[in-house]
């Protein structure tokens, strides 16, 4: 089943001059195609301005499009009467854990959402609880959201969006503001979701290592989709990343340059994978 | 330092005035606040004093805490004080070239004094035993009739609450901009105070930019958490009077009966 689709979807934001009239606009979105299977964890990697963040917010329906559709679930983003529906459906954390925080206390913050959609009081209790639970956040549940760290606040806002009970999560780069200790526990919070409770997970970052892990990878540049598969297809494809102005790995990026020397498969990613793949290939040599 | 600041300063603690509802206890305020000034006579006095006294004792915070609060305003009843006992025209007590202090300027100024300190009081009282959140919720249900005038008040509630939540955080954003400010050369604390208020404009422009950008941040956040305004929306902890605030309101509505027949008498 297809959870989220893009049909021709494109998106011009307008220039305006000093008055504030329009004199100008500058496409973000060009002609963007794609399906994303429910319950899949998908990457989205590009670089600054390559558009990853716009798509975000079509996909959450905080932007209309200018050309084309957007389905999320069965409803297209533009018929408004389903707007609630929507962001129901796919839930959205953002870059900046200190503006996506509303109320002073934890659980307070997590209850927001399902205030909004009208959760009655006894189920805002057990939602609460049990979304504080999955991102491991029970302990601080009464703590004011200015005493946590930056990966607990991020792990916060998670929890906010699946007390809503969302069946796709997108994570506008969330852990572009962390440090790698916040950035991991973020990252094994959404894996663990995507596995557990098959919540789909769309994850846009410009780190290329968060890929790694994905079912999916889809890169973009200059507001399009370049090349869409799975992470060691992308990855063992060096030149046309570099065309996208990124780059692989730093694992990949070794393993390609061993590969000049030593036969190796292509598509490593990950260290053991190299590890084991080097320790194949010395037994081949010295047999 | 600033970081110390707390708006409305909330003391915790275990007490019959902490678990009051905040509707109940700004609606006790309310009337305190009224009381105080119906006190013309020894035995009104006697009354809102020991109904004072009895709220402190009940709310286990320290009197110590209280007082801290009148210091701000000393300077203010201080000067109260001294324009009642030289302005008022009266029988004279002494005087000092031009100015003449009365018999009937003292105790005017003195009534002044109380009532000021009984005001200050009374109103640090509600604001120790309730959190900020609880008295947002209690302003948004308990003035939830406005509705009907057409005043916003879930969206006023909820801009309160955002607002305290920001405080911290956009207090740790100015001491950061005065330090970078600073690390450019910037002088804030020497030169006359034209000076010092000019050197502010430095720091308040980008700390409203930022203000700003992250309002446009927080309301996108909102948005996508499905917030549509107060219509149709429910509470995890929803606002529902409990025995003991019904008897507080009783007693409220003894005790300002009690001192209106006494004004009335006399």
């Amino acid at each position: 089943m297809k959870i989220i689709r893009t049909l021709h979807l494109v998106h011009d934001y307008l220039i305006r001059d000093e008055e504030g009239s329009a004199t100008g606009a500058s496409r973000a979105l060009d002609d963007v195609n794609m399906e994303i299977e429910a319950g899949s964890f998908v990457t989205i990697i590009g670089r600054n301005g390559s558009g990853k963040s716009t798509l975000a917010r079509h996909l959450n329906a905080l932007l209309m499009p200018t050309e084309g559709t957007v389905w999320v679930g069965q409803h297209s983003t533009a018929q408004e009467e389903h707007l609630l529906d929507i962001r129901r459906t796919a839930g959205m954390v953002f870059q900046n854990p200190d503006n996506q925080i509303i109320a002073g206390v934890v659980e307070e913050d997590v209850a927001f959402g399902p205030e909004n959609i009208g959760v009655p009081s006894e189920e805002i209790w057990q939602r609460v609880a049990d979304s504080l639970e999955k991102v491991g956040m029970t302990e601080c549940r009464l703590d004011s959201p200015n005493r946590l760290s930056g990966g607990q606040k991020q792990r916060v806002a998670i929890a906010g969006i699946l007390a809503m009970k969302p069946s796709c999560m997108i994570l506008d780069e969330a852990t572009a503001m962390l440090d790698p200790g916040g950035r991991a526990s973020v990252l094994s919070a959404v894996h663990e979701l995507n596995r557990k409770e098959g919540v789909t997970v769309i994850l846009i970052t410009h780190y290329m290592e968060e890929a790694a892990d994905s079912d999916r990878v889809i890169v973009m540049d200059g507001g399009r989709v370049m090349m869409d598969g799975k992470p060691a297809e992308i990855f063992s494809d060096r030149d046309r990343l570099v065309d996208c102005h990124l780059d692989v790995p730093p694992v990949t990026a070794l393993a390609l340059t061993l590969s000049e020397e030593i036969p190796l498969p292509p598509g490593i990613i990950k260290r053991e994978a190299l590890t084991s793949a080097l320790e194949k290939a010395f037994k081949a040599a010295a047999a | 330092m600033i970081r110390d600041m707390t708006i409305g300063q909330y003391y915790p603690a275990k007490s019959v005035l902490h678990r009051l509802d905040p509707r109940v206890k700004l609606m006790g305020t309310l009337i305190f606040l009224v009381s105080v000034f119906l006190i013309h006579d020894v035995p009104s006095f006697i009354i809102v004093t020991g109904a004072l006294c009895l709220c402190i004792a009940l709310s286990k915070v320290p009197v110590s805490l209280m007082l801290r609060g009148m210091r701000a305003i000393f300077v203010i009843m201080l000067m109260t004080f001294f324009f009642n006992l030289f302005l008022t025209p009266g029988e004279p007590i002494f005087q000092a070239g031009p100015l003449k202090a009365t018999w009937e300027g003292l105790k005017l100024g003195l009534y002044m004094l109380m009532r000021l300190s009984y005001l200050i009081i009374g109103a640090s009282l509600m604001t120790l035993t309730t959190t900020p959140n609880q008295l947002t919720d209690g302003l948004e249900k308990g003035l939830g009739f406005l509705n009907r005038l057409h005043v916003p008040v879930h969206e006023v509630a909820m801009m309160m609450s955002i607002a305290l939540r920001f405080i911290p955080i956009l207090t740790e954003e100015m001491e950061k901009i005065m330090q970078a400010q600073k690390a450019r050369g910037a002088d804030f604390e020497s030169g006359s105070l034209i000076r010092r208020a000019r050197g502010l404009i430095p720091i308040l422009v980008p700390l409203f930019i930022s203000a700003i950008r992250r309002a446009n941040d927080l309301a996108m956040a909102m948005e996508a958490r499905c917030y549509h305004g107060g219509v149709g929306r429910t509470r995890m902890k929803p606002l529902k009077y409990q025995g003991r605030d019904l008897a507080a309101y009783i007693i409220m509505a003894v005790y300002l009966a009690a001192l209106i027949i006494l004004r009335i008498l006399k």
